[in-house]
């Protein structure tokens, strides 16, 4: 299985090389077997790229320990899912997953679009085709999960027990299906530049692929935080560590993306524009993976550190050179079609929505590289940390959420004075409304008030919106039920898209709740002594020991009680896990959380004593389910976005058809 | 039309404006200075009260925790050593010879106040070195 | 045994690579095919498609402040003012592409596009809800106070500035 293995991706790696000369070549030459037989070749990189990861995960579930990978990475007391799951827990496996889902992508482009625009595929095809070999190359050359060991050893050293979590499991699959996505978009954007078929074609593709990606990187992200919530212990979920920015930056570009995205399609303008974004998000994508696969940042969690940085380098500098190059070549056909017409337009909002998105991922980007871009410049290292982005991305943040309410209501082109002040009658009430609650209840906090009345004012646009579509329709005889759905059903993107904003405003409350208040304790305490915190006691009743084949954990069992009476009991382990001599890391504190809507009581067994006494940290961190709860909605918005629609050409030909007849009366007139 | 253009150059500058100032601002107030034990030690009289980042490995045996969970160590570049005293989550994987990662204040009494404690060991992390302690004896 | 599944696989994949050298005269009798691979040279349908994404944009910047109209974000006199101008502007494009198709005149996408409204004038208001139906609710909820004028064909309302009867395609006056 091993040699079959490595000789799949080799194999892989010719047939890429492949893929990339016979679509250039079957293009420029306009001999379409070559086109065609390039097609077949993506499809079979697909095949081997299953058949080698097929093999990986043969030796990993087998424990396989004559190879490093397997030996690394995995150990007999392995549960059989994490053997499965450590196909990406480290480096030759990762990057041998970004290979297959890569070649997934190129896979289902190529069988979307058999037959179809002849002169932009090839070229798109080809740009997938250099991607995959420069990552299929590493794979096959620089860090096979298929290497050797020189002996067998007897036990692999494990995989790192904060790794062996259902979050962490998938986590990085996500973020994966994300960060590789954004290679479709930006694939038909070279496509289109290199073949000059700048028209729609590119964009109809793009916008798709995007959103999917977003999804993706979206989903990534909050998993990524949930499993940092709990398994990392110190009571939050974004650090903006390194490894997390490099995945928020793209993030960040594509959320840019698909917004404007919308305004080329509709108005034929930003054309430039999307194209630089496409390519922005692309590099930071890429960048990404850089970071979190070089260990080139010192981040907490950088998993990896080798020497695969100055190819990443190469690859980058390749990228970013050949994609500028080829948008200046081009430049003169990217003019735009349409100019604005007003600064009171949702074009408008679009574009500062596009330009604070930007500048957010420049601060992030600029934070992240920051040691090595002033270590370059003065000789010392400075680091810039948290308060650096949160005092960048705060105001960046809230005035994004002010255009998500803006945008929905004010309409294409031009918005009129009197009627802005029709439709935002309710919404800026509410967020009155809001704000006077929150300072009776005796909310102090600026950032707080402003974040709150915003997400007010956000989702009182949104329901303006679905209740008077929803109205419109039910004034015609439809039940309430029938035509909401109807209403969403028939325009998906523009209600799918509402929807996410409302997820996007249950993350931003929770995101505000759990960071501007939270409260915490430290206290070490003997048994039957209690402390307090907000309304809540919580009684230490003693220390526990239990022992598994793995491991040695101690609890430490705690009452919950509110206003005098028992409501729960909580039990943070500390685990020591059996030394094998082998292992880098050994102990484990678990988190043990009580989650409710109204608030996460989080708390850590931070040491436990001889006497019997244990010293117990605390957070109450409100509304952090709130963020959870947001994702899913944002899943949701997302998948009714992308929903297919059907055929739109009955649609097409009655306007055109209405349009044709309107022509000579209107002449007339 | 000259004027709507202008309205937007406007707008679109602000924004850049904008954002270069929060950039600015943050960078300058919220740096700090990423030392060895080394550097912080030869810049001691003007480090003292400035916020800065020190790396350095934990010099075995020096770990002390009292009951309350506060931490005094120390950490090492392979020259110079200072103390570190510390308060607060300690990361599961500090333990001896462990590459620690401080931010804090370097006090008069030449005692590091750190507030963060970040420990790592990447560096190990790939090797196969911990492989061979236990390999076959008969290879 | 993974030296033949090696040997297998290597075979299969070349196998199927080279499959389009050998059964491409089947696909060169696949005219449609051909005309979509050589379409670069044809000047005439490239403008053609160009002019399609100008008219695409078009119509569904009209759909766009039909829809804003509907839900009051657009006053009277804005979008009339817009609808007129993306009116004359779809309707000179429209006027173009038929001159093209007129010069030369072979199988178009156009010729589709007629039939289609021939096959929805003969099935008419089928349960299949369709976006005029929909224009027509949000314009007829958003102005229950102006005056109406019925259609002298079908008998259906519309407002009053309206030229032709939406649901059967008369002229109003």
């Amino acid at each position: 299985m091993v040699e079959t293995g490595s000789i799949s991706i080799l194999l892989a790696f010719i047939i890429s090389v492949y893929v990339l000369i016979a679509s250039l070549y079957g293009v420029k030459t306009k001999k379409w077997d070559f086109v065609r037989s390039a097609e077949n070749g993506a499809i079979a990189v697909l095949f081997l790229l299953i058949i080698a990861t097929i093999a990986l995960l043969h030796s990993l579930i087998n424990l396989d320990f004559s190879l490093k990978y397997v030996a690394l990475n995995t150990s007999t007391d392995l549960a059989m899912i994490y053997r499965f799951t450590s196909l990406w827990a480290g480096q030759a496996g990762s990057l041998l997953l970004w290979c297959l889902v890569l070649s997934i992508y190129t896979a289902i482009v190529v069988l979307q679009s058999r037959n179809k625009d002849r002169q932009l595929m090839p070229y798109v095809l080809a740009t997938l085709a250099t991607v995959s070999i420069f990552f299929i190359g590493i794979v096959a050359f620089v860090e096979s999960p298929f290497e050797k060991l020189p002996f067998m050893p007897q036990e692999g050293r494990g995989l790192n027990p904060i790794l062996q979590n259902a979050y962490m499991a998938i986590h990085p699959l996500t973020l994966y299906f994300g960060y590789v996505g954004v290679t479709v978009p930006f694939a038909f954007g070279m496509g289109a530049l290199i073949s000059g078929k700048l028209g729609d074609e590119w964009i109809r593709y793009s916008r798709k692929w995007a959103l999917f990606a977003w999804t993706f990187l979206s989903i990534g992200l909050l998993l990524g935080a949930r499993w940092a919530y709990l398994e990392l212990g110190w009571g939050g979920y974004w650090a903006w560590d390194p490894v997390e920015n490099a995945a928020f930056m793209p993030w960040l570009a594509a959320t840019a993306f698909i917004h404007s995205v919308m305004i080329q399609e509709k108005k034929g303008m930003l054309k430039k524009w999307n194209m630089s974004l496409i390519i922005i998000t692309f590099f930071l994508s890429i960048f990404g993976t850089f970071i979190t696969r070089s260990g080139i940042i010192s981040s907490v969690h950088s998993f990896a550190q080798s020497d695969i940085g100055p190819l990443f380098l190469g690859f980058i500098a390749f990228i970013l050179l050949f994609s500028f190059g080829m948008f200046l070549y081009r430049i003169n056909d990217l003019e735009t079609e349409n100019s604005f017409d007003s600064i009171l337009s949702r074009e408008s909002a679009f574009i500062f929505n596009n330009l604070l998105f930007l500048g957010a991922a420049f601060a992030v980007f600029l934070g992240t590289i920051f040691p090595i871009l002033s270590e370059a410049v003065t000789g010392n290292k400075i680091l810039v940390g948290p308060p650096y982005f949160n005092r960048v991305n705060v105001p960046i943040a809230l005035v994004l959420i002010f255009l998500m309410g803006v945008g929905p209501l004010i309409s294409w082109r031009k918005a009129s004075f009197k009627n802005l002040v029709k439709n935002f009658l309710y919404p800026i009430l509410l967020a009155i409304l809001t704000v006077v609650v929150l300072l009776v209840f005796g909310m102090k906090d600026v950032v707080a008030l402003i974040s709150f009345s915003l997400c007010a004012f956000v989702t009182g646009t949104v329901f303006t919106e679905f209740f008077r579509g929803t109205r419109v329709r039910t004034k015609r005889g439809e039940n309430f039920l029938l035509a909401f759905t109807r209403l969403v059903s028939k325009n998906k993107r523009r209600y799918g898209g509402y929807i996410v904003h409302i997820g996007i405003v249950l993350i931003v409350i929770g995101v505000t709740a759990s960071s501007v208040f939270v409260t915490e304790k430290q206290a070490t305490l003997a048994p039957g002594e209690s402390m307090e915190l907000r309304n809540y006691n919580l009684r230490f009743d003693g220390l526990e020991q239990y022992t598994t084949d793995a491991k040695n954990a101690t609890i430490a069992n705690l009452t919950l009680l509110e206003g005098g009476k028992q409501i729960d009991t909580i039990a943070p382990e500390k685990n020591i896990y059996k030394y094998e001599g082998n292992r880098e890391i050994n102990q484990e504190t678990e988190v043990a959380l009580r989650s409710t809507f109204k608030d996460d009581l989080y708390i850590i067994l931070s040491s436990f004593n001889e006497d019997g006494s244990a010293t117990i940290r605390v957070m109450i961190n409100p509304l952090v389910n709130w963020i959870w709860a947001g994702g899913l909605v944002l899943v949701l918005g997302a998948i009714v976005t992308m929903w297919p629609t059907r055929s739109r050409s009955r649609q097409e030909a009655f306007i055109r058809y209405t349009v044709s007849d309107h022509d000579n009366p209107v002449k007339a007139s | 039309m000259l004027k709507g253009k202008l309205k937007f150059i406007i707008a679109i500058a602000v924004i850049a404006l904008t954002v270069s100032y929060l950039v600015y601002g943050g960078v300058k107030d919220t740096m700090v200075y990423y030392l060895t034990v080394e550097e912080l030690k030869a810049q001691v009289p003007t480090v003292y009260d400035s916020r800065v980042r020190v790396s350095g490995m934990v010099v075995p045996g020096t770990i002390m925790k009292d009951t309350n969970g506060a931490l005094e160590f120390q950490i090492t570049d392979g020259t110079q050593t200072i103390d570190v005293a510390y308060e607060g989550i300690v990361p599961d994987i500090f333990a001896d010879d462990v590459e620690a990662v401080v931010e804090g204040v370097y006090a008069k009494n030449d005692v590091f106040e750190a507030d963060t404690l970040l420990a790592k060991c990447p560096t190990k992390y790939e090797s196969t070195d911990s492989l061979y302690e236990n390999k076959e004896t008969s290879y | 045994m993974d030296i033949i599944i090696i040997l297998i696989i290597t075979a299969a994949a070349a196998i199927y690579i080279a499959l389009p050298f050998f059964i491409k005269k089947r696909d060169l009798a696949n005219e449609t095919l051909m005309n979509s691979y050589t379409n670069k040279e044809d000047p005439v349908t490239e403008k053609l498609k160009i002019l399609d994404n100008k008219k695409e944009t078009l119509l569904s910047a009209i759909r766009d402040i039909e829809f804003d109209y509907g839900l009051g974000k657009l006053s009277k006199e804005d979008f009339e003012e817009l609808n007129n101008k993306y009116k004359l502007e779809a309707a000179s494009v429209l006027k173009e592409i038929d001159e093209i198709q007129k010069q030369d005149d072979r199988q178009t996408p156009g010729d589709d596009i007629e039939s289609e409204i021939l096959s929805y004038r003969k099935t008419g208001d089928s349960d299949d809800t369709l976006i005029e139906e929909e224009i027509t609710a949000f314009r007829s909820a958003n102005q229950n106070n102006e005056s109406k004028i019925k259609c002298q064909n079908c008998g259906s309302e519309h407002r009053a500035g309206d030229l032709f009867c939406s649901k059967c395609g008369a002229k109003l006056n």
